[in-house]
């Protein structure tokens, strides 16, 4: 059954493509400038974050109840920053909690994390309301990883209390680990955060009201704290206020000498559940697990390929992607093999579209009067989703949810 | 059978010559030279797979598939009403639209078994002819080839970001696949709709080293493995069968039929099948006249020794935990990529369980064991065999909708006493 799209969701979307034009991408090296896609960084090695409350919007217009770690100079922001570190720093985090109840940090993959001040908790030492308390630990191996709530996770992690830390290799910025094989163009790192949302968990905690983890049935699904779409618009919209990282994955095809590294995807999963994460245009190269480098006990290098990683509750996995303008179709000289029939018949969803009204990278074709077009320079577009159909949906609307776009741009980016 | 929404049943000789019956077979030759054997590495760093042009080698001869959406009934055990489904029948390439009328309302579940060569030319039209049960929903439809590599835009069958095709038209797909594994295809307008509906296959490439090439003879491989048949890392096969795995969840199938709306975050499946079919209708063989629209078996019937290609393809929306007790699999291909590192690493691993993600895939090796007299044997109508149940190892999917006995997603092994059955000719053959 055909749904429209909301109103809000186009003129969201809309207002995405009219930000993204002719902006160049900002590069790793211009750090005062957070980039408008890509990872955002939050730069320490000394962070200060508190434990605080707000509010998400979803794509349906729904409001959702949150907790989350913020800066404790900005504004509450799900989900946590990303806190970018180098490898070997000593990592200060001082947490001041701001929830009626305790709350702490627990750093899977980190070891010799030690602490000072707060109270004892069950799995480390907590802020209790109103304290604050203080974690340090060397962030010895390259990699991405989680920090979350260690105080009722079944609680605090399902309302938010989540985040990624990035410790970038001693070989460099541009380098995903201590191997020459793991170079990406630091222009093209994104990172890819899961997460689910049952909203009636959310507001029986927000109303004080019980609740049952083990009933809990989600609704809404997340990447980097947005459902789909707004998943896909830039970091920072003003639309989304507390959600501040997009997860938009945008990519040049590959060439051997102009473009030859590959983007750099990080994917970390802060839910409940096992997703199954498929992106459409190219297969994925997993290259690391859990922060370690896939290698066998020789050191021979055991990464592999897939269209689809299953990423389990808490895990995160380090990919390579590329795209290849494999057949280099182009309406001068290798035109596709088939006609493609006329406008009037074809289906254009709902009346707004993604393509270009081109087979051909880098051109634009005709569309029908009165179908909404985001498509700017011929570039192409495709989904990034969970592949457990019911999560690519926002309640029960679909394509929303745990999902995101690929925008592959022609050679050069449009000009 | 009289069909809802007043279409012909086809008769089965109808529906064999229009080769819309059980397992489609792309039975094609031709290839002569092959690509790099999928090394990524130059120097220290890592490029990307199959960049190489096709351009110097001799193309397969091009496939030409149709295949019409609609809808239609299945059978479940244990369930007494028929079960609306959508779905993909292949139907005959050239005929005018005006002539598949026969077709509309007679679903096929699951879509056919599509098998391609490596560098051919597919072109496949899709064409929609609406849904008999449901005259009010004019769905558009779409056909994405799930996985395919550096895939194009206007090809990849996403509504929202290039075209979807609607009722009474056709829209001609191209694909060049130029990476060998087993894939699979499915709707993609209203995915979380039309895929729990039926519109799923499995679509497999068969690698160019099938051709003989570089001193490996000409056989049946998995992957361009550049290993002779005798090398424990081939991939070499005697049979192979393509095993897809969906839940049905019929309430939401139900409440279609009935011009209802699906919370599709409820989603909570009460039906496990493999190709279509709960077990034991699973060990049925193919084109069972008893279900018409399900032709396609999962009965794995081998002779001992033989060495026995599984093709996993998952398009429900949970995990499965494919089991095959008795015999051990070694999984060696994921996803259509081969197991095997950047360095020549052999990645591939043993194992009696098989873990599979919603849009992931497996490819699995095992070698059937002798034939024991002294175990457990059944007989049938090609002889006496051992019986090894493959099934998935969450139990809550051996039900057929919460009934007691072993139902659901089932299938069985047989191993022959002596080797009756003849060389494999297309997927999942059944014998007799």
């Amino acid at each position: 059954m055909s749904l429209p799209i909301p109103r809000n969701v186009r003129s969201s979307l809309l207002a995405l493509l009219l930000i993204t034009l002719g902006l160049p991408i900002s590069t790793s090296t211009v750090r005062a400038v957070p980039p408008l896609i890509g990872v955002v960084c939050t730069y320490g090695p000394t962070f200060n974050l508190r434990a605080t409350t707000g509010y998400i919007y979803t794509p349906d217009g729904n409001r959702i109840f949150m907790w989350s770690f913020a800066r404790s100079d900005g504004p509450f922001q799900v989900p946590g920053p990303v806190l970018c570190v180098n490898q070997g720093d000593t990592v200060i985090i001082n947490l001041t909690n701001e929830l009626s109840e305790p709350v702490s940090i627990v750093f899977p993959g980190q070891d010799g994390v030690a602490f000072s001040g707060g109270t004892p908790g069950l799995l480390t030492q907590e802020a209790p309301p109103g304290g604050s308390v203080r974690y340090t630990f060397v962030a010895r191996e390259p990699g991405t990883y989680l920090y979350e709530s260690g105080t009722n996770p079944h609680r605090q992690v399902q309302m938010g209390l989540y985040g990624v830390i990035i410790v970038r290799p001693s070989m460099g910025p541009d380098y995903a680990y201590n191997d020459p094989s793991t170079r990406f163009d630091p222009r093209r790192e994104y990172l890819l955060v899961l997460h689910d949302i049952d909203p009636y968990f959310h507001a029986a905690v927000e109303q004080g009201l019980p609740y049952d983890p083990g009933a809990i049935e989600d609704r809404y699904w997340t990447i980097n704290g947005r459902s789909f779409p707004d998943s896909a618009a830039d970091n920072f919209v003003p639309w989304l206020p507390e959600q501040p990282y997009g997860a938009l994955v945008r990519v040049e095809p590959y060439d051997p000498t102009t473009n030859p590294l590959p983007a750099l995807i990080r994917y970390a999963n802060a839910g409940m559940v096992n997703h199954p994460f498929h992106p459409h245009g190219n297969h994925l190269r997993v290259i690391a697990r859990d922060g370690r480098l896939l290698r066998g006990p020789n050191g021979e290098d055991t990464s592999f390929e897939d269209f689809t990683r299953t990423v389990a509750s808490g895990q995160t996995y380090d990919l390579l992607f590329w795209w290849t303008d494999v057949e280099a179709w182009s309406s001068t000289g290798n035109p596709v093999p088939v006609q493609i029939p006329g406008l009037q018949n074809l289906v254009f969803k709902d009346g707004v579209t993604f393509y270009s009204g081109s087979p051909y990278l880098g051109e634009k074709g005709e569309l029908p009067v009165g179908v909404v077009s985001y498509n700017q320079c011929g570039e192409f577009y495709f989904p990034w989703h969970s592949h457990a159909l019911n999560e690519f949906t926002n309640f029960d609307e679909g394509f929303g949810g745990l999902a995101t776009l690929l925008r592959v741009d022609p050679p050069g980016g449009c000009r | 059978m009289e069909t809802q929404g007043g279409s012909r049943r086809l008769t089965r000789r109808e529906f064999l010559r229009l080769g819309g019956g059980g397992a489609l077979a792309l039975l094609i030759g031709g290839v002569t030279g092959m690509r790099a054997l999928g090394a990524s590495r130059t120097g220290p760093t890592l490029r990307p797979l199959a960049v190489e042009p096709l351009a110097n080698l001799p193309a397969p001869p091009p496939v030409y598939i149709r295949l019409a959406a609609t809808d239609g009934f299945i059978q479940l055990p244990g369930r007494a009403r028929p079960l609306y489904m959508f779905g993909f029948i292949q139907v005959p390439f050239d005929a005018p639209i005006s002539a598949l009328d026969i077709y509309k309302g007679n679903v096929q579940a699951p879509a056919p078994i599509i098998g391609v060569d490596e560098g051919a030319d597919v072109y496949l039209t899709l064409t929609n002819l609406g849904l008999a049960m449901r005259p009010d929903l004019d769905d558009s439809h779409t056909v994405h080839w799930h996985g395919f590599p550096n895939q194009t835009a206007v090809f990849d069958g996403v509504p929202e970001a290039s075209i979807s095709v609607p009722v009474g038209r056709d829209f001609p797909y191209f694909f060049r696949p130029r990476r060998a594994g087993t894939f699979m295809y499915h709707c993609h307008f209203e995915d979380v709709e039309h895929v729990q509906m039926g519109m799923t296959g499995i679509v497999f490439v068969r690698p160019a080293q099938n051709q003989g090439i570089g001193g490996i003879p000409p056989g049946k491989y998995a992957y361009n493995d550049g290993v002779p048949p005798g090398d424990p890392r081939s991939t070499a096969y005697d049979r192979e069968f393509a095993l897809l795995l969906n839940e049905i969840w019929t309430k939401a199938h139900d409440n279609l039929e009935a011009i209802q709306e699906n919370i599709w975050p409820d989603y909570k499946p009460d039906y496990w099948v493999i190709n279509g079919r709960a077990y034991p209708d699973t060990v049925r063989p193919n084109n069972d006249p008893d279900l018409p629209n399900q032709p396609i078996s999962s009965l794995i019937q081998v002779n001992p020794g033989e060495r026995v290609l599984l093709r996993f393809a998952n398009l429900g929306y949970e995990q499965h935990a494919m089991q095959l007790t008795g015999i051990r699999m070694r999984v060696v291909g994921e996803d259509a990529s081969f197991l095997r590192g950047p360095d020549g690493a052999d990645l591939s691993y043993w194992t009696n369980t098989v873990y599979i993600g919603p849009g992931e895939a497996r490819d699995v090796l095992f070698v059937a064991p002798p034939f024991d007299p002294d175990g457990p044997v059944y007989t049938d109508a090609v002889g006496r065999y051992n019986r090894y149940l493959l099934k998935n190892r969450n139990y809550y999917a051996q039900t057929n909708g919460g009934l007691p006995g072993l139902g659901g997603m089932v299938t069985e092994v047989r191993v022959y006493e002596g080797s009756p059955l003849p060389p494999q000719m297309i997927p999942n053959e059944t014998y007799p």
